[in-house]
């Protein structure tokens, strides 16, 4: 049994129908109370990545550990302790903030009185409060987005998957939701982040791995991959140097 | 129960925040209902009461005449006119044409003489021993003449001809008899009494319509038919609502957020499958109070159950059933919600039209009334047929509600293989 919170070993998927292997034997282990950064061009793998371990994909080959059990026989346990928020706004627009959080915290199987205080407590901490009671549909796109990081960590999750939680939204917004999620990786909450914004990985992340081709060519801290790399005094000029300036252009 | 209770919640919400969708959920059946019952009951009306008018020229003036007069004026099918004796066969022809009167009838003079002579020559040469053959050609033509305004359908021409066929037989015959006893007094020794036909006993038709309602007041009305046949339409069209939420909760990802929490997908479906019951019991509730509240209001026949409320409710529950499935079905197909409405409502449509909503199966063609036993909503009108107007038991109708429920049930499974092959 590994000490890690997340490990994934050998992990294989092929979509038959694309003629086309996304991950090609993957390793990633992300340890207890770090912020680990996955970074990778489109195509590379990552949301396929995520999708398995959320439960949405079945992976052809290789074995998931989450937090030291296998994936396939604890997927409840699994699912009570792991928060996902997912690129797309996943939320019921038609419902209001308010709804939507009592709603996905008692599918949690929070208590009433749990979930109502925690609720007030994330809306007071992405200043939402005062919009508890409006349709997220008439949210800006930072509100939205915040929403939906709410939806992720209502349930204190011991590992946090996000999937380019802060793409298309303002710097304000951005600057908040980084914010709050530093201060849950300093109440214990692991977090695994996809992302293209390499500025906001280098300053977030505690380690990052690259993957291209469907498994990962580097991983360390930031600072440790920009010493490793001659010439590169950023983590996207190690990116671009590891991953190539060729266009990408297809969505995994 | 917790999670079923909040995503009910949910599924409810959502469903009462589309204020279009509820339109379409619950006003367009009860249009429906309204509309088509009004018309129906309009057409079903013309056709028996006073809506037909007609205008009788008789000139016979004797009792061919006026049999045929008394005959018409007491069918309630006809709105009937006496025509001056002033008038012409010409001008009654006209009045027709121009849509004046729908049905003209011309009696031309000396019809019963005509025929009295007829009678007289014929038995004549019967009792002196002639063949019926010396006769012919001898006998006057006799014809009363009925102008047609070419909108007339068949079942009304068909149903005249039979009246004035009937009228005019029963006087001839009449004549014969009594010509038949007057040559044998005559002849015989033992004097015939005087012989009737409208005095003697007419063979009884006895009409038995099979229901086994006590009030025998089940009859087929428009009612009858629209109140349960537009509910049923409606119930399956909440397929278009069902497949677009999935659909809608599919392409925002909310769907596949609650299948990575502790929400299995039996579970998400089965607060659909109870939130879109309940709207079809609602739909169903609301359709039949207009039925039975506001129809006799406005000059409609009333929709009456004569009692089978709650197994109605039944047929509703196994139509409903089936009509998840079938959205379930179609929303697992469907890639978008545009490909879902369509076909949602292109298939509902011709599932009802196959089915007998829009036209009683009775009515249909051979091959149409066969196929029609392949749709859903014919099995849904059948078993209200069996409750509402033969009166049967629930177990009469239990065929029709296992077929729903089988239905259901085959949807369900290829849904849940289909939706297992794409993910988790």
């Amino acid at each position: 049994m590994s000490s890690a919170i997340l490990n994934i070993e050998k992990l294989t998927k092929s979509y038959p129908d694309l003629n086309k292997q996304v991950l090609t034997g993957l390793c990633l282990k992300v340890e207890k109370g770090e912020i680990y950064g996955f970074l990778g061009p489109n195509g590379a793998g990552k949301t396929t990545t995520v999708n398995i371990i959320s439960g949405l994909l079945k992976g052809d080959s290789g074995q998931i550990e989450m937090f030291g059990r296998p994936y396939n026989e604890n997927r409840n346990y699994i699912k009570h302790h792991m928060g996902l928020v997912p690129q797309n706004i996943a939320v019921f627009p038609e419902l209001t903030a308010y709804e939507n959080l009592k709603i996905f915290g008692a599918i949690y199987g929070m208590e009433n009185k749990a979930l109502k205080s925690r609720i007030d407590e994330l809306l007071e901490l992405f200043g939402l409060m005062n919009f508890k009671n409006k349709k997220v549909a008439s949210f800006s796109g930072g509100m939205k987005r915040s929403v939906n990081l709410m939806v992720g960590i209502l349930h204190k999750p011991d590992l946090l998957i996000l999937d380019e939680p802060t793409v298309g939204i303002d710097v304000q917004s951005k600057m908040v939701i980084l914010e709050n999620l530093k201060s849950l990786n300093k109440e214990g909450v692991s977090i695994l982040y996809t992302s293209h914004d390499m500025e906001e990985a280098q300053h977030l992340c505690t380690r990052v791995g690259i993957i291209d081709g469907g498994k990962l060519v580097a991983e360390d801290t930031p600072s440790g991959l920009i010493a490793a790399h001659e010439g590169c005094d950023d983590l996207e000029s190690v990116y671009l140097r590891l991953t190539g300036r060729k266009l990408r252009n297809m969505e995994d | 129960m917790k999670r079923l209770i909040n995503l009910i919640y949910k599924d409810f919400l959502l469903l009462v925040r589309d204020k279009a969708g509820l339109v379409f959920l619950f006003v367009m059946p009860l249009v429906l209902v309204l509309v088509m019952t009004g018309m129906q009951e309009g057409a079903l009306e013309s056709a028996t009461k006073n809506s037909i008018s007609l205008i009788v020229l008789d000139s016979d003036k004797d009792e061919i005449g006026l049999t045929v007069e008394k005959e018409l004026q007491e069918k309630d099918m006809f709105d009937v006119k006496i025509a001056d004796a002033s008038m012409t066969e010409a001008e009654v022809q006209n009045l027709v044409r121009k849509g004046t009167y729908l049905i003209g009838v011309y009696i031309p003079e000396n019809t019963t003489a005509k025929i009295q002579g007829n009678v007289q020559k014929s038995i004549a040469a019967a009792f002196a021993g002639l063949p019926a053959s010396v006769t012919e050609g001898k006998m006057d033509t006799v014809s009363i003449k009925v102008f047609l305004d070419p909108t007339i359908n068949s079942t009304f021409r068909t149903t005249l001809m039979s009246y004035l066929r009937e009228a005019s037989n029963q006087i001839e015959n009449e004549y014969m008899f009594a010509k038949i006893s007057e040559e044998v007094n005559e002849r015989a020794m033992l004097p015939m009494g005087e012989f009737s036909l409208s005095a003697a006993q007419p063979v009884g038709i006895e009409e038995i319509t099979y229901s086994n309602h006590d009030d025998a007041k089940a009859n087929f009305d428009a009612a009858a038919h629209n109140v349960p046949a537009w509910t049923l339409f409606a119930i399956f069209f909440i397929v278009i609502s069902l497949s677009g939420s999935i659909i809608k909760e599919r392409e925002d990802g909310s769907f596949a957020r609650l299948m990575t929490m502790p929400c299995p997908y039996s579970l998400y479906l089965l607060s659909k499958v109870i939130v879109y019951v309940a709207v079809c019991l609602a739909q169903f509730l609301v359709v039949m109070l207009m039925g039975k509240w506001l129809f006799p209001l406005i000059g409609l026949p009333v929709f009456d159950m004569h009692g089978t409320f709650f197994y109605c409710l039944i047929v509703v529950f196994c139509a409903a059933l089936a009509a998840i499935g079938f959205g379930l079905l179609i929303s697992t197909f469907a890639t978008t919600h545009q490909q879902a409405a369509i076909f949602g409502a292109v298939s509902v449509v011709i599932l009802s039209a196959i089915g007998g909503i829009w036209v009683p199966t009775f009515l249909m063609p051979k091959f149409l009334k066969a196929l029609s036993m392949i749709s859903p909503l014919n099995w849904g009108i059948e078993a209200f047929y069996g409750l509402i107007l033969r009166g049967g038991s629930f177990v009469s109708v239990l065929p029709q509600c296992l077929l729903l429920l089988a239905f259901a049930a085959v949807c369900f499974v290829i849904s849940l293989l289909a939706q297992g092959k794409k993910s988790f």
